[in-house]
């Protein structure tokens, strides 16, 4: 749904499946069309390797999500995710 | 009006390297750039800045972006070194090949997404130049202008409601013309054969030629004209649209069923195109695609176009002229009836377009800054600092003032051609004549404002995709 909403991820180690946690996580969302500004968010850790942030989608429709995320020991990593077919609010 | 730059001969190439330079580079950046479209200059410059601009200048000037058209650039420089033997073949001198692929930029821009593919986008640039290239290599004149490009007949739809016209100064100054040098190219003086600057390549001819329909801004016969009699002169926006003499290059309006459908379809498009940006569009295609049985977009796309750009003008118009026939008491056809009210829709139809545009174009303005920093940085060289993503446009909600105004100036334009159209072929019954086209484009006019009030969204994907 359009509007404010909150962002949720779980880090995890491939190999070892523990929780990550430490990790400085900053999100970018973007729609698919051109000429919208992007929202970006910081994530903050509630729960051993859970993120969450929150998000201001500023209009229904496809938004990608590039998640930037730094781990405690210096490692990166980044995904695009993609979150389509939000809604309009008041909508079915 | 024409001013010293416009008068200089090589003002249009001025014009067309600046543009054919930003087109390659959205190529390039279509292509071989971040594959997302907010962030690439491929879909934001065309989808966002170009559209708009157009429109806007086709408003508030005339057909600019015909005349300084980068398609246009390549032509010019392979003309140099051969000349094209072949005319368009004159089965071909209608607008319905150009309609056709009016019809199909639309289609494949609603089943593509084109708006959210800087790589399908820098492709449809690519063969643009391609198609113009080759149209042009093949045939003389400005056949590709004139019959094939669908961005071309959208500008002259359009351009019936700009300020600006090429026109003749005096008429008595061509009434004593013996060389027609605005149609014929000025000769050589010592080689008769030799043309050193070309007239009209649409075949327009200056003294009978009305209107912007068909004319690309392209200043040949204000080069070519000895006498210093042709220039760009302010008129009425849309009295072409109900005047209808027999004009150089084109006939008469009321005989051309093509150029009837080409309204027909600048107005009923951009009902289609808003509505392909809008919530509705998702419930319509589910529904479409469970009464069908198919999960196929293109199948579904494909009913949703003949709907509404066929059923839906045939039975709203066939209407209108029924009613039109019943009120001025006549037998004719239909048909007839259709093509002289066809062009009342357009200044509605420019409205809707205007209103579309408009929104993106001033939502998104400024979003060229930080993706023109973010190319350039993505190619090692970060002059331009840090991308400034922050920089969008007006609020959604502020352009929504300027929305209904274009609307309600479509409107009126439209209802203004409509009773000008029933005065002149019903005179004794102008008023009953004109009450259904009233009719009609309040209800469009109504439609378009349900369109605006509906909340946009932007989906590549339906049926749950």
């Amino acid at each position: 749904m359009a509007g404010p909403a909150t962002f949720s991820l779980t880090l995890t180690d491939a190999t070892t499946g523990k929780p990550l946690s430490g990790a400085a996580v900053r999100l970018e969302a973007d729609m698919s069309h051109a000429g919208m500004e992007p929202v970006f968010a910081a994530a903050r850790e509630v729960g051993p390797g859970l993120y969450e942030a929150p998000l201001e989608l500023t209009m229904a429709g496809d938004w990608l999500v590039l998640v930037d995320a730094t781990l405690r020991d210096g490692r990166t990593l980044q995904r695009r995710l993609e979150l389509r077919g939000v809604r309009a609010r008041g909508k079915p | 009006m024409i001013g010293r730059f416009l008068r200089w001969r090589h003002a249009r190439t001025a014009m067309q390297i600046p543009l054919f330079v930003l087109a390659l580079a959205m190529i390039a950046h279509g292509l071989l750039g971040p594959q997302l479209a907010p962030k690439n200059l491929a879909t934001v410059l065309t989808w966002v800045h170009y559209r708009g601009v157009l429109v806007l200048a086709l408003l508030a000037a005339g057909n600019l972006f015909c005349m300084a058209c980068p398609f246009m650039l390549p032509r010019e420089i392979a003309r140099r070194f051969f000349r094209p033997a072949l005319k368009w073949p004159r089965r071909l001198r209608t607008k319905w090949l150009a309609i056709g692929l009016f019809v199909l930029i639309l289609f494949a821009y609603e089943l593509f997404d084109l708006w959210s593919s800087p790589w399908w986008t820098a492709w449809l640039i690519v063969v643009y130049f391609a198609a113009a290239l080759a149209v042009d290599a093949v045939f003389r004149g400005a056949s590709f202008c004139k019959w094939v490009c669908p961005i071309g007949q959208f500008s002259f739809a359009a351009s019936t409601l700009s300020p600006l016209e090429v026109q003749v100064r005096e008429p008595d100054v061509c009434a004593t013309c013996t060389t027609y040098d605005c149609i014929r190219g000025t000769r050589h003086a010592e080689d008769r054969n030799v043309i050193v600057q070309r007239g009209c390549e649409l075949t327009l001819f200056q003294p009978r030629k009305t209107g912007n329909m068909d004319c690309t801004f392209c200043l040949d016969c204000v080069h070519a004209c000895p006498h210093d009699n042709v220039g760009l002169a302010v008129r009425l926006p849309g009295s072409e649209l109900w005047r209808d003499p027999r004009r150089s290059g084109i006939g008469m309006f009321s005989k051309r069923k093509d150029l009837a459908a080409l309204a027909l379809l600048f107005t009923f498009g951009a009902m289609l195109n808003a509505f392909g940006m809008v919530s509705p569009i998702y419930a319509v295609e589910t529904w479409l695609a469970g009464v069908m049985g198919t999960q196929r977009e293109a199948a579904v796309l494909g009913v949703l176009f003949v709907g509404l750009l066929g059923l839906e003008p045939v039975l709203l118009l066939g209407l209108a002229a029924w009613l039109t026939r019943r009120g001025a008491g006549t037998r004719e056809p239909l048909l007839p009836v259709v093509t002289r009210f066809a062009y009342a829709l357009v200044p509605l139809g420019f409205g809707i377009w205007l209103a579309h545009y408009g929104f993106h174009l001033l939502t998104g303005f400024w979003t060229f800054v930080p993706v023109t920093q973010s190319a350039f940085a993505d190619m090692g060289v970060p002059w331009l600092g840090a991308p400034l993503w922050r920089l969008s446009g007006l609020a959604p909600g502020r352009v929504v003032p300027l929305e209904l105004g274009f609307l309600n100036l479509g409107l009126l334009g439209s209802l203004l051609v409509a009773y000008r159209i029933a005065e002149r072929e019903y005179p004794a019954r102008a008023a009953r004549a004109f009450a259904p086209w009233a009719g009609l484009c309040v209800v469009l006019w109504l439609a378009a404002l349900w369109l605006l009030a509906q909340p946009m969204e932007m989906r590549a994907t339906f049926l749950g995709g």
